[in-house]
């Protein structure tokens, strides 16, 4: 999976849960959540757990840390897959 | 320093299911996952720790200007004597660093506001209800209503004031252009919207 594939499957766990419109068609690394797509902070741990689940993985606390931008999303995962 | 925060309770009914598997685990410690598996009314009980954790949060990132995103590492200690205790405030600690946080239970909300155990002020709060739930009227509602409360309480004309963010997007508030020396925390969500002014 290239960058922009993951960027793609971030945006689509983001979805369901992003209040900007406008933001949301202009996704890229430094995206950040909450204060971009203006996605509600309860909202924050769905994401999480859906990216745990899509891609197999577990994140851990001290890893979610850095769950609020598209960069940290995927330096996690990618620092998963790897192994 | 004042933090503040509002949840809609039906609202987050319909946008957050708790219980999804790992879901409490990923943001409450285990004293807080105790007190809501033995809690009377576990929705409740969520949203208020919920809150408080958000209130205290504003606080710590404010401070820090850092933002982060670890909810247990922002605790609710939990040594109420009773449910109805616990839902008028309680403590939250982060670190070495005690927040003191108030509570208010609403018709279909709640309304928290925290502030440094050391350095508790009187604190002007109010909350209400929007008229839409669209996120930037909301944004919009809720700032105008603090803009017209302050101008009111201090006999200014309500467009000499302004509210800007900093680049660690920590709201200001400035009158013709002077930052005032008041910590504004603003809230909103669903039907509702709140703020809170520490001077």
């Amino acid at each position: 999976m290239n960058k922009t594939e993951l960027i793609d499957a971030l945006k689509e766990i983001a979805k369901p849960y992003i209040q900007d419109e406008e933001a949301f068609q202009h996704v890229t690394e430094a995206t950040n959540f909450i204060d971009d797509l203006k996605i509600n902070s309860a909202n924050l741990v769905d994401i999480v757990l859906d990216v745990e689940d899509k891609f197999d993985i577990l994140i851990e606390d001290d890893e979610m840390e850095r769950m609020l931008t598209v960069k940290g999303a995927m330096d996690i995962i990618i620092s998963k897959m790897d192994v | 320093m004042v933090g503040n925060d509002i949840v809609d309770l039906q609202l987050a009914r319909k946008e957050s299911n708790w219980n999804r598997p790992r879901y409490l685990q990923k943001i409450f410690t285990e004293e807080e996952q105790d007190f809501i598996a033995i809690a009377p009314n576990k929705h409740l009980a969520i949203w208020m720790l919920w809150s408080r954790k958000e209130s205290a949060y504003k606080i710590i990132a404010r401070r820090q200007k850092r933002r982060f995103y670890a909810p247990k590492q922002v605790g609710n200690k939990l040594n109420a004597l009773s449910f109805s205790t616990f839902l008028e405030g309680g403590q939250v600690n982060f670190g070495e660093q005690t927040f003191i946080t108030k509570s208010s239970l609403l018709n279909g909300y709640i309304h928290t506001t925290a502030q440094l155990k050391d350095s508790c002020k009187s604190l002007i709060v109010s909350s209400f209800s929007l008229d839409s739930s669209d996120y930037l009227n909301q944004k919009k509602t809720t700032r105008q209503m603090l803009l017209t409360s302050y101008a009111k309480e201090n006999n200014l004309p309500v467009a000499d004031l302004t509210i800007q963010k900093d680049a660690w997007k920590i709201p200001h508030l400035y009158a013709k252009g002077r930052r005032q020396m008041i910590a504004v925390s603003m809230s909103h969500h669903g039907n509702f919207g709140g703020y809170a002014l520490q001077a």
